[in-house]
């Protein structure tokens, strides 16, 4: 008989209870999750991380569903055996996530640190938000990739599709290919580098003079995650014409003022 | 070609198509509204869509010489059950869930579209058109007729138009890019192509996999992995692509 409970808003939550089916060696654990629906492999997935003291998981079968690996708040190792659908790893902040597929939309949305490499393509609104952390795709990405980010950084090895960086307010973006239309649309800061072809360069997105902290930031990074020799960047950055604002945090304005 | 309207009707129906030379060679109830009639018939689309139309209540729901579209109130697996879909066969299909926003919740407003009575073009879209009324004002001046107060409708008719006019698939889906205002994905088909569009600013989602012997599309990846199961390598098309393939 199916169990269903209540969350706060009185919306029902289909098979609520922990499935406990992982195989638990130490402080390292694994699954299958081709029979589970995505509550239940959060749920066994907190379940591991927080209450079994693991510090390492693997998922193997996550079938591209939606939101999986989201809100994992305490550092660990989670490897996804396969693709992930839309919003997989949000609000996280710690966790090193390996995925060996692709993700769908709004991959890494709002993560606040940690480090996500996904081996293959990526949705678009890939790390929107992103406040900090690396994530790191290897294929190509969609549209409006660090859309409103504001720390952080992304590596794309491949392409990225139009309004990239879009709203962008702080952190890096580094995209080894091609960028579609409105790179850096209307950005407050934070810098792009680009290897490839860019298409046009939204409002107040200009070209960047490039110092030694950049090939410092390009070369460690490339070294941490093991894609060998970078390629020569184009740097962009805000022009600061299109709007007056300053750097500073609402908080650290009272303080000014 | 598929009509709805009460299965009373069913013989004036018949009658109808007979009157205008259409030899029937087989009729289906598929539901207590709804029917299929198989027939050959040379002459005049528009004059027989129109001449069953007449009868009161009764809407043709597509007509078409290798196309079928089915189109219903209900789940993917209700409609599938009411309709046999599992008995279909053929090279290409594409498929639709509604999630009404702007027109109403009734048969005429489901996808895919056609063009009525243009045979053989139907779509499936997922955004929003926002010169829709002027496209609609446009094309009923040419000649267009619209089954419902849907947007997504208009793609149909406007690439019937185009087709029409002696345009090829791909050539009218990469005019409607610059034609159609809003934001969308869309995926049209004809007897022996199948297109996918989307919009200057990628807005819509679309994720694609290709291999030797399938080419599969979808709004998420999950929908892909229903039909194949094992680990696959999709991608998300960009903006303003126009990819069609042909059998």
């Amino acid at each position: 008989m199916t169990q269903i409970t209540y969350d706060a808003r009185g919306l029902a939550e289909p098979f609520a209870d922990v499935p406990k089916i992982s195989e638990i060696d130490g402080a390292m654990a694994s699954f299958d999750a081709k029979d589970l629906t995505t509550r239940a492999i959060n749920l066994e997935l907190r379940w591991l991380l927080y209450e079994q003291g693991i510090k390492e998981v693997e998922i193997a079968n996550p079938g591209s569903k939606h939101s999986l690996g989201v809100g994992i708040l305490t550092r660990c190792r989670i490897r996804f055996a396969g693709s992930l659908g839309y919003f997989g790893c949000g609000l996280i902040d710690g966790p090193e996530i390996h995925i060996t597929g692709r993700v769908g939309w709004s991959a890494c949305e709002n993560m606040m640190s940690g480090v996500v490499v996904v081996d293959g393509n990526a949705g678009s609104l890939t790390a929107a938000a992103l406040r900090g952390g690396d994530v790191v795709v290897k294929g190509r990405v969609g549209a409006r990739s660090g859309i409103d980010q504001k720390g952080g950084t992304i590596i794309v090895g491949g392409s990225a599709g139009s309004m990239t960086g879009f709203m962008m307010q702080r952190g890096r973006i580094i995209i080894c290919g091609d960028v579609g239309p409105g790179l850096g649309d209307s950005m407050y800061d934070g810098t792009i580098y680009v290897a490839g072809k860019v298409k046009s360069l939204g409002i107040d997105c200009v070209p960047g003079e490039w110092t030694d902290a950049d090939t410092e930031l390009i070369e460690r990074k490339f070294r941490i995650y093991g894609m060998g020799d970078p390629p020569e960047f184009q740097k962009f950055v805000c022009g600061k014409v299109l709007y007056n604002y300053d750097l500073l945090e609402p908080a650290e304005r009272k303080l000014v003022l | 070609m598929s009509s709805r309207s009460d299965c009373r009707h069913r013989s004036v129906v018949e009658s109808r198509l007979e009157r205008l030379g259409a030899r029937i060679d087989e009729v289906d109830e598929e539901t207590p509204y709804a029917f299929r009639v198989s027939f050959d018939f040379d002459g005049d689309l528009k004059l027989l869509a129109d001449f069953v139309e007449d009868i009161p209540d009764a809407e043709v729901l597509s007509l078409g010489r290798s196309l079928e579209i089915v189109k219903d109130l209900g789940d993917a697996e209700t409609v599938h059950e009411q309709y046999g879909l599992s008995e279909f066969t053929g090279t290409h299909a594409i498929g639709h869930v509604r999630m009404a926003t702007e027109s109403e919740v009734d048969i005429a407003g489901a996808h895919p579209y056609w063009a009525y009575p243009y045979s053989d073009v139907a779509v499936v879209h997922n955004g929003q058109l926002t010169n829709y009324f002027m496209w609609r004002r446009r094309l009923e001046r040419a000649g267009r007729r619209f089954m419902s107060e849907c947007d997504s409708e208009i793609i149909a008719v406007y690439l019937a138009e185009e087709m029409t006019n002696g345009a090829s698939l791909e050539e009218a889906m990469n005019k409607s890019l610059d034609e159609l205002d809003g934001v969308f994905t869309y995926i049209a088909v004809t007897k022996d192509e199948l297109g996918v569009a989307k919009d200057e600013l990628a807005a819509k989602p679309l994720v694609l996999y290709e291999s030797d012997d399938l080419v599969a599309l979808a709004s998420e990846e999950i929908a892909i992995r229903a039909i194949v199961d094992h680990e696959i390598d999709t991608y998300d098309p960009y903006e303003r692509e126009v990819l069609v393939w042909k059998r």
